[in-house]
């Protein structure tokens, strides 16, 4: 579950959201998350204190190149505007490398075509259709 | 900005009263910067229950605030 807290004072400039996870035990993590949310962990947490091996204790979960996008088409699915668009596309450019990092078992070209297609520059409509062409084809 | 943002909670995490109670505490990820705004936005993760977290996130609410969090 994650929970956001906002927190802000209308005289500051700043504002930090904090997405908030919280887990009983390494169980309820692995009971809670998707399996690309986990693997992500696995490889992107920074302990402050306790365990520094717990990421070693995360096991790796083989996931399809459909399970692994699913979030992304859903969202490619939901979008209206250019503004929704550029927020969508920042979110691919930083993704995509580490996605084929990660998951170097799978057959993950379509993601390199996609890099490539984002740095195109045409219609932001247009370009969205050709991603989702290209996300459903996993 | 991003520094000091982890620094605040690296700070909190050290200085919390209650730290033995808790199991481990990490961050997710990276800092970021939504797009032409005024908001960042950073990852917590937390193995403890849920009593004990909420004192955390509140004690970590008040240790942005006391920083004034305005460069």
């Amino acid at each position: 579950m994650i929970i956001l807290f906002l927190i802000y004072k209308h005289n500051l400039k700043k504002k930090i959201l904090i997405h908030d996870l919280n887990y009983r035990n390494l169980s309820d993590l692995l009971m809670k998350e998707w399996k690309s949310v986990v693997n992500n962990m696995k490889y992107r947490l920074k302990i402050l204190h306790g365990d520094k091996n717990f990421p070693n204790k995360i096991p790796f979960l083989k996931l399809s190149g459909k399970e692994l996008l699913q979030g992304i088409v859903e969202w490619s699915q939901k979008i209206k505007s250019n503004e929704e668009f550029k927020i969508f596309q920042k979110y691919l450019v930083k993704i995509i490398p580490k996605l084929l990092q990660d998951y170097d078992y799978l057959d993950l070209s379509n993601l390199k075509k996609i890099q490539k297609l984002l740095n195109k520059k045409f219609a932001w409509n247009k370009k969205l259709e050709k991603v989702k062409d290209l996300l459903v084809k996993f | 900005m991003k520094k000091k943002i982890f620094e605040i909670f690296k700070k909190a995490v050290e200085s919390f009263e209650n730290l033995n109670k808790i199991e481990l505490i990490a961050t997710f990820g990276e800092i970021s910067r939504i797009e032409n705004s005024n908001f960042y936005e950073i990852d917590s993760f937390i193995i403890s229950n849920k009593k004990v977290h909420d004192n955390f996130i509140s004690y970590l609410q008040t240790q942005f605030e006391k920083e004034n969090f305005n460069p």
